[in-house]
């Protein structure tokens, strides 16, 4: 157990490393001068090519690119995250850290809510199958899976406008300032979020549920005259927990981009509306930082969930 | 002796995509109590759909309990609510399973599976239950049962895990225990010791035990009284010696001559009477086993023969059953 765990984590580092790399290596290839974006105006007269020779020249731009790269790896250690905001000079850390926590938040929501709803409801699929609580469960995934956030985001707007002349707060404040505000601006979200996300999980659990109660240690379950209850729960469950919690911590990754979507149709203020807000100003520091956070906040996931599943399945011990 | 167990004409069938099979055909048969029953026959001829019938665990759907009653100290298990059912699985009768790798949870240990219906059904302590659990681990010859019992299914071998499962199949102590080819899966030398606790444990209880085999050696072995299944029927009964000595039907006189033969590789063990096994959903007329039956006569394909008696207690259901005596068995050899 311990060396599985310990060759997982050890995997982890090099994957962060490729993954920067692909991150650093995008940013130097996509069209477009930063000096530019700072400078503005035209820049063929000789005054603004110096000006910007020397923009280049502070901001590093002119080292050697393996240079760059590992001063940009050292900042994101070191707790710099690439130094500051080149539109608004706003340390990345603080950008980071106002930020960060509305996107866990919007997370944590989601996944609490989408779990909350999609074991009970895979479960009770399952032990109906064909019957009515099991089309039920089908078509409302069928519907969380087919029909893309934005839209449901857009449409729950509508909704709300045109039927009950609401519309979410505009501005969020933090929810110790303001529970009653900041859930109702955050929520909307979670909810649309957690109904995609549970779609999935669902579906997942009702079919490795279906899988589970074939076995037949659920027969010999049975056969000992165990309540049906026990046996849903007690032997079969924990089997079909251990697929379904894999695929649902990979499929977390998706909700992470999910985020970046809903923060920003919502005008919340996380680490993906910051992303898109970057992208539109060119703000090419904060992007690859910001993106470097996503992926590390997946990958580490992706980790946890890994070591929790070899705690759910003794038989991962000497694998 | 008293009867323990009865099935009446019970026909158990399935709907499949080939076509209606009827898996128990008309299965009659009774468990006396203290006895060791056996039920042989060859792979697909419907003997763990029988026992399944039995204690209500068959996979609905595909399969359907169409009709016959299930006597347990006569009381219809067929009208039984899911909860009366549940009380008589484990307790009344309890089951062995063909495949011992796949029968344990390998999620829990082996100690939470063995105790579990003992808190929750039976009402014991936690205290007793793990007193019990030792004392069936003892029993089913397990040394070391505090480790043995935290530990989990993985860690057990074959032969091991069917100790378990013989445990756990004891644990409620049922008065009927049924033992669906508990060593079919096994070792040649293990499947002897499995065989001999089980007999043992049976005796020392004074519970029926049912056999559920391929095997006619191990019947000829360990069985009192045996019932001979073809097709979903049963074609011969009658004692263990009487079968094995002087069988009255032609199926079991090939499962005679294929006797497994210890000596042989596995795979060659395993070939059986001559001829395909009968496919269920298309049976052939009259008798099923006629086309691969070396007697087989004209009536043979225009009616099934019925169980009937041909001698003291011994019954087949074959139209030549009593010219099958002594006489056959010189003309073969
Ligand atoms: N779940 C099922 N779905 C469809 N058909 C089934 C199912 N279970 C059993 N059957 C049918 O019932 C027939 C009898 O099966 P059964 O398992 O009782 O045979 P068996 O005598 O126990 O054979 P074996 O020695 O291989 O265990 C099989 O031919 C099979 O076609
Ligand atoms: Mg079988």
């Amino acid at each position: 157990m311990r060396r599985y765990i310990g060759r997982r984590v050890l995997l982890y580092f090099p994957t962060l490393l490729l993954a920067s790399m692909a991150i650093f290596a995008i940013m130097r290839v996509l069209p477009g001068d930063v000096t530019q974006v700072i400078l503005g105006g035209d820049q063929t007269t000789p005054r603004a090519l110096a000006q910007a020779e020397d923009l280049r020249q502070r901001l590093g731009l002119n080292d050697n690119i393996v240079i760059q790269y590992f001063r940009w790896v050292w900042s994101m250690i070191n707790g710099e995250f690439g130094g500051a905001s080149i539109v608004s000079r706003e340390p990345i850390s603080e950008i980071i850290a106002r930020r960060l926590p509305v996107t866990l938040e919007l997370a944590a929501w989601t996944t609490l809510i989408a779990w909350a709803i999609s074991i009970p409801s895979g479960v009770i699929a399952a032990m109906y199958q064909n019957r009515m609580p099991d089309y039920f469960v089908r078509i409302v995934t069928v519907a969380g899976t087919a029909l893309p956030n934005f839209w449901i985001a857009l449409m729950l707007i509508l909704i709300m406008l045109i039927f009950f002349s609401w519309t979410p707060p505009i501005f969020y404040l933090d929810l110790w300032e303001n529970p009653v505000q900041h859930m109702l601006k955050i929520i909307w979200a979670a909810l649309i979020l957690a109904w995609g996300y549970s779609s999935y999980l669902t579906r997942v659990t009702r079919s490795t549920m279906l899988e589970v109660l074939r076995q037949d240690y659920v027969r010999t379950a049975r056969s000992r005259g165990l309540r049906e209850r026990a046996v849903v729960l007690r032997h079969a469950l924990p089997n079909a927990m251990i697929p379904v919690l894999t695929l649902g911590g990979l499929q977390l990754a998706t909700l992470l981009s999910g985020t970046v979507i809903l923060e920003t149709v919502f005008s919340l203020p996380g680490i993906g509306q910051g992303v898109v807000q970057a992208a539109t100003e060119r703000d090419y520091p904060v992007i690859q930082s910001l993106v470097m956070l996503l992926v590390t906040l997946m990958l580490t996931l992706n980790v946890v969930i890994d070591i929790i599943y070899a705690k759910i399945d003794p038989r991962i011990s000497y694998g | 002796m008293s009867v323990v167990l009865e099935i009446e004409d019970l026909r158990t069938y399935f709907d499949t995509e080939g076509g209606l099979v009827k898996a128990v055909d008309g299965v009659s048969y009774t468990v006396e109590e203290g006895e060791t029953l056996g039920l042989v026959g060859e792979s697909g001829g419907g003997k763990s759909v029988t026992a399944l019938s039995g204690i209500r665990l068959i996979p609905t759907p595909p399969g359907r309990i169409v009709s016959g009653r299930v006597l347990y100290k006569g009381q219809d298990l067929l009208e039984l609510s899911l909860d009366g059912m549940r009380h008589i699985r484990g307790r009344a009768i309890g089951m062995i399973f063909q495949e011992p790798m796949t029968s344990l949870n390998p999620v829990l240990s082996i100690g939470r599976q063995l105790t579990e219906p003992l808190i929750t059904e039976l009402g014991l302590s936690k205290y007793d239950a793990n007193a019990r659990a030792h004392e069936l681990l003892a029993s089913v010859e397990i040394s070391d049962p505090e480790r043995r019992l935290a530990q989990f299914p993985h860690h057990f071998s074959g032969g091991m895990r069917q100790r378990v499962m013989i445990a756990m199949a004891l644990s409620c102590n049922p008065a009927v225990l049924i033992a669906d080819e508990p060593t079919t899966a096994l070792d040649v030398t293990v499947q002897a010791q499995i065989l001999e606790l089980m007999q043992r444990l049976t005796e020392e209880r004074g519970g029926a035990l049912v056999i559920i085999t391929h095997n006619l050696g191990v019947v000829a072995r360990y069985a009192d009284r045996v019932n001979v299944m073809y097709a979903g029927k049963i074609v011969e009964r009658s004692s263990a010696t009487a079968v094995y000595g002087d069988p009255r039907h032609p199926y079991t006189l090939g499962l005679m001559s294929s006797v497994p033969r210890l000596d042989l590789p596995v795979t060659e063990r395993l070939v059986q009477v001559d001829g395909q096994p009968p496919n269920l959903v298309d049976l052939p007329p009259g008798c099923a086993f006629q086309p691969r039956c070396p007697y087989a006569q004209e009536q043979c394909l225009e009616a099934v023969p019925e169980l009937m008696q041909t001698v003291d207690n011994h019954y087949a259901a074959c139209f030549i059953a009593d010219q099958l005596g002594a006489g056959a068995k010189a003309g073969q050899a």
